[in-house]
């Protein structure tokens, strides 16, 4: 896996991404903007637009919804609160592909894993024509570690193909993590998926910073969205 | 100021939770086996101990389907609002895991895994007694148990042809939209739910993050406490929500689309309606500048607008006149301790403390308060109650004036949608 090869990974922090990034800040707040349904980014209607839909899963309590948060620029609150029933997030995120400056919208399906244990009605809407399961475990845990395999093989058991995405949260290197690098390492090589490493605690005034903090995780988010794309196209075009 | 609120099984006296709110020290194990081991005792001798006070301390005990004990704790909080109180985290905790999971409490473990799913909406509910909280300039919470509060928009009678439009696409006949937490317009049957459910599920909808697309599965209390309903609920634009409940579909994909293609051409209407935040009525609506703020309640549609009068601000000092947020405390305390207690003319059939001590015919229709530093008086019309917060220079038959005349405005206006 060589990420960076399609998405260019540090475009967020050059000239012309930094002015497409100043669409997606809150001038009131200095903070990420929020979108609502009936919101975009005030972006030239000539930038491409993709929309997918990914499913972020795992154990209860390991951080999915911080994650999500985290992700969209919000501070999410330290106490845990377990998450009821689904709740779905939209991320706007402009990257840059080649030399295409394009809108991924990005729909995160998150999902109390308690909630998904009482009501059946929950895990199949949001594995529902998912284009990626994105697979959260905590570095402080090895157990959420150790789970992965088999939760990625219960999960790939739908005919739909998404891509897989793994994030690793608590990555802080004060920490002292119960997952060691080694073991993620050959992992990702064996299933041949990226793993990510985000922490979720917000410490003190972040502003700007805060995108170039998980801009990283974003891109290649984007990055394996838009090569299953390719490999789709490539491949119904050998069917045809 | 503290509030306690404990819940154990009536049976086992096993504890599934604790929340509390306000400073102070939690209570120890110990403190909350005795509260619960004096109730018990009480019970063997067929006594039922109903509450206690302490010079500063209010203890209340409530046992719900002969399978859950809830015991509220307080300083400085009325018998009758921690009454309110345990009914609501009652109801609170049924709209989370349903009747049928709380009666059966054999497995009380499990129970008390899926019983802190609750914990932010009965948290808020703590905060609703728990008013002068330690921040008071932060998020100033100035919530009433059992009403849901509403915004007065000039826009409201534009948005409830949307609204009910909207939750037809959506084979829903429960649709309400919030704008910043409150309830700007929703459907007639929605207005036909019990109070308690309309608080709550107003409540669990504004405690989430706005701008989300939401799938929450909720038992209603009074209407179907054993089959969950599915609360759906999408982030339109800025702090705006719009919210049905719906059976098995649409799914929640649909759901989103077809919010999009309901409200793209109203957005301009929205971002007006939200303009009207925080001050909840209608700038075309002027009020005396002696009106420090109002507080209108409707008990029995279960719903209130609490509003500062801002232009009251714009002429005079901060310092002259309590700040806004001390103002509002002062209009809900008075409603808590004064209006709602003689006032409250609604045949309550609960076994609430206050409803069997004061019969329900000798209402009151007015009367004020006046401390050094201001005013408060209330009058009732029917079922509407008005609570004005005066500058202390008003005199009080000019009060009484104004305040009809308040009532008349607000609740006349055919588009506000009171
Ligand atoms: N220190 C630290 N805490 C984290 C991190 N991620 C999550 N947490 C905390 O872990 C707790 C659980 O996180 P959530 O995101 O709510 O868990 P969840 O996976 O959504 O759990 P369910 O909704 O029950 O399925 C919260 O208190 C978070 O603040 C992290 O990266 N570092
Ligand atoms: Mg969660």
């Amino acid at each position: 896996m060589n990420l960076g090869s399609i998405v260019s990974l540090d475009w967020q922090r050059s000239a012309e991404g930094e002015t497409i990034l100043q669409h997606f800040y809150d001038p009131q707040t200095t903070g990420r903007k929020v979108f609502g349904v009936l919101d975009r980014p005030g972006l030239p209607s000539s930038i491409e637009e993709v929309s997918y839909k990914l499913h972020i899963t795992g154990r209860s309590s390991v951080g999915k919804t911080a994650t999500v948060a985290r992700l969209s620029g919000i501070k999410c609150p330290s106490t845990y609160t377990e998450t009821a029933g689904i709740q779905k997030t939209n991320i706007f995120w402009p990257a840059k592909i080649w030399d295409k400056i394009i809108l991924f919208k990005l729909h995160f399906w998150d999902a109390g894993d308690n909630s998904i244990k009482r009501f059946s009605h929950i895990l199949p809407a949001c594995k529902d024509k998912a284009d990626a399961i994105v697979y959260v475990f905590s570095f402080l845990d090895n157990n959420t570690f150790a789970e992965l395999p088999q939760q990625m093989n219960r999960m790939s058991q739908t005919g739909e193909n998404p891509t897989n995405i793994v994030i690793g949260t608590r990555y802080n290197p004060t920490n002292k993590l119960d997952v060691s690098s080694a073991d993620v390492k050959e992992f990702e090589l064996k299933w041949q998926v990226p793993v990510l490493k985000i922490d979720n605690t917000w410490s003190g005034s972040r502003s700007d910073s805060e995108v170039h903090e998980v801009a990283l995780l974003l891109n290649v988010i984007c990055e394996r969205l838009w090569m299953r794309d390719q490999d789709y196209l490539l491949k119904q075009g050998l069917t045809r | 100021m503290v509030v306690h609120v404990m819940c154990l099984t009536t049976s086992g006296g096993l504890p599934l939770f604790t929340r509390k709110r306000g400073n102070g020290e939690p209570l120890p194990f110990s403190v909350v086996a005795s509260f619960n081991g004096v109730h018990m005792f009480g019970k063997s001798h067929s006594v039922v101990l109903r509450s206690t006070s302490t010079q500063e301390t209010v203890i209340l005990w409530k046992v719900r389907e002969d399978s859950v004990t809830l015991i509220a704790a307080a300083c400085g909080a009325s018998e009758m609002l921690l009454d309110q109180l345990l009914t609501s985290v009652f109801h609170a905790m049924v709209l989370a895991v349903g009747i049928n999971e709380l009666c059966s409490t054999r497995n009380a473990e499990r129970l008390k895994r899926e019983l802190r799913i609750c914990y932010p909406l009965v948290d808020h509910l703590l905060e609703c007694v728990e008013a002068t909280g330690t921040d008071l300039t932060a998020t100033c919470n100035n919530d009433i148990l059992g009403l849901v509060e509403v915004m007065l928009c000039p826009e409201n009678h534009l948005l409830q042809s949307l609204v009910d439009a909207w939750a037809e696409c959506m084979d829903s006949l429960y649709g309400f939209l919030l704008i910043r937490g409150c309830v700007a317009v929703a459907t007639s049957s929605w207005w036909q739910l019990d109070p308690e459910e309309k608080k709550l599920l107003a409540l669990l909808v504004s405690v989430k993050g706005t701008c989300k697309t939401c799938d929450i599965p909720v038992f209603l209390p009074c209407k179907s406490p054993a089959v969950p309903f599915r609360l759906i609920v999408c982030g339109l634009t800025g702090g705006i929500q719009i919210c049905a409940l719906c059976g098995p579909s649409p799914p929640l994909t649909e759901v989103e689309y077809v919010s999009i293609q309901c409200w793209k051409g109203a957005v301009d209407i929205l971002r007006a309606a939200e303009r009207c935040f925080p001050r909840n009525f209608p700038p075309c609506i002027q009020l005396d500048s002696g009106v420090l703020g109002i507080l209108l309640v409707d008990r029995q549609a279960g719903k209130f607008l609490l509003s500062r009068n801002q232009c009251a601000d714009a002429g005079k000092k901060e310092s002259q006149s309590p700040s806004g947020a001390h103002r509002l405390d002062v209009l809900r305390t008075f409603y808590h301790q004064v209006a709602d207690t003689f006032m409250n003319h609604s045949s309550d059939n609960s076994e609430g403390a206050a409803a069997c001590e004061q019969p329900s015919t000798s209402a009151a229709l007015e009367t004020y308060w006046c401390s050094e530093y201001h005013k408060c008086h209330a009058l009732r019309h029917g079922a509407t109650l008005l609570c004005v917060l005066y500058a202390s220079a008003v005199p009080i038959h000019t009060m009484r004036l104004i305040t009809q005349r308040t009532l008349k405005f607000l609740t006349a206006d055919k588009q506000l949608c009171w």
